[in-house]
């Protein structure tokens, strides 16, 4: 039983993610965001107004997210082989009705834009002479609200809906292949991994409800949450009509007490995934577990 | 983000006041800070946030509230330049929620 949770564990590590970012205060109400996460470097001001009296607050910020040229140096070059960018506008407005006393209660919505390009190289014939480039723009949208509620008294119970409509219409590379090159001059085989077939194209449509749950007691939060996924055809803008997917999960976050290390949570969840229409290639029900690591994130993060 | 504020400011004479709120260990989900009933802090308990403005010299009232998970921790910091040594205060949350008010 106990190798069998072992491997389990094991299993799921891929699924643990870790991000480095950092905050710094340029001019008063504009702060400067920098973030590394995946491979991936974002950088842009974050503009800051409120007005705390009236509980309004609100967020403006628009960044700019490129690969980097080495993951294992966090270094980014940028010359004339750079070949992907994203343009980013992340809007956020917050209406907290928290007086001295009273129940606690906000209301935060937000929206995201991305708009990128990728410029994407295939061999359609499978050696390097026939090298084929291909520039694609993708973008995505992105809506969200975060409630919370609770009485605001020890013991009492904290409640998060979170609701969030996602469309997506990205360009991704195809598959490499296994090509086999002619033997050399000592007779050798050898193999090279290329990709032959030109990028391609699926839009996704997904909204995605969640509620957190804290009960008031213990290190634990629970967070059940649905997910409906439309995804379209091939190289279509329309996600509709083709394939879809219901994912359901089921969050337990503990929050461990770190000496100088606040606002760290682990979350475990079984997930369960069972396509409703269409087919693809995976098995209409599927199902495993996933786990996450997440720092500087609170009880309100999720969606 | 720290502001420099005079929104309690009285016609009698005023002192400088810096009021700081700061995560320690846990999960701080949203800080509140209130001077004489006005709310001056509301955020995410993410990282460290700063009240930095004028209050009258007569008595004034601060109330905080922390919403939270379970007992994590928290430091309030009180600072009057010229009056006061600097306090700093680390306090714990009763069943993932804490208040106080001190009179200053």
């Amino acid at each position: 039983m106990k190798q069998k949770l072992c491997f389990s564990l094991i299993i799921l590590f891929p699924f643990i993610g870790f991000a480095q970012e950092a905050k710094f205060r340029l001019l008063p109400y504009i702060n400067g965001t920098t973030s590394i996460k995946n491979g991936l470097i974002e950088a842009g001001p974050e503009l800051n107004w409120q007005k705390a009296e009236k509980g309004k607050t609100f967020m403006l910020r628009p960044t700019i997210r490129l690969p980097l040229t080495d993951e294992a140096q966090n270094l980014l070059q940028i010359d004339r082989f750079t070949s992907e960018w994203r343009a980013i506008m992340a809007v956020q407005f917050t209406k907290d009705n928290t007086q001295e006393s009273g129940n606690i209660s906000r209301h935060s919505f937000g929206g995201q834009i991305e708009y990128g390009y990728t410029d994407f190289k295939y061999y359609p014939l499978g050696n390097a002479d026939s090298q084929q480039k291909s520039g694609k723009t993708s973008y995505d949208l992105e809506l969200k609200y975060v409630g919370f509620f609770s009485s605001g008294s020890s013991g009492a119970t904290q409640l998060s809906p979170q609701f969030r409509l996602r469309y997506a219409h990205d360009w991704a590379a195809a598959g490499e292949t296994g090509i086999v090159n002619p033997p050399n001059s000592n007779g050798i085989v050898t193999v090279s991994d290329m990709i032959i077939d030109p990028p391609g194209v699926t839009s996704l449509f997904s909204p995605a409800f969640s509620l957190q749950i804290y009960p008031g007691k213990g290190s634990f939060s629970y967070s059940p949450a649905v997910y409906y996924d439309f995804t379209g055809k091939n190289d279509s803008d329309n996600p509709f009509g083709n394939l879809n997917r219901l994912r359901l999960e089921s969050w337990v976050f503990f929050y461990p007490l770190l000496s100088d290390n606040s606002n760290v949570k682990i979350g475990i969840t079984p997930f369960l995934s069972i396509r409703t229409k269409g087919a693809d290639d995976f098995n209409k029900v599927e199902y495993g577990g996933m786990v996450t690591i997440k720092f500087g994130t609170t009880f309100l993060q999720f969606l | 983000m720290a502001g420099k504020k005079s929104v309690l400011l009285a016609p009698e004479a005023t002192r400088d006041f810096t009021l700081t709120l700061e995560p320690v260990s846990g999960g701080i989900t949203l800080f509140y800070a209130f001077i004489n009933g006005v709310k001056v802090i509301q955020s995410d308990g993410t990282d460290k946030k700063t009240w930095a403005g004028k209050i009258p010299d007569a008595q004034v009232r601060i109330k905080v509230r922390v919403i939270g998970i379970d007992n994590a921790s928290f430091i309030i910091g009180l600072d009057l330049p010229g009056t006061a040594d600097d306090q700093s205060l680390t306090l714990k949350l009763q069943g993932g929620y804490y208040e106080t008010e001190i009179m200053l």
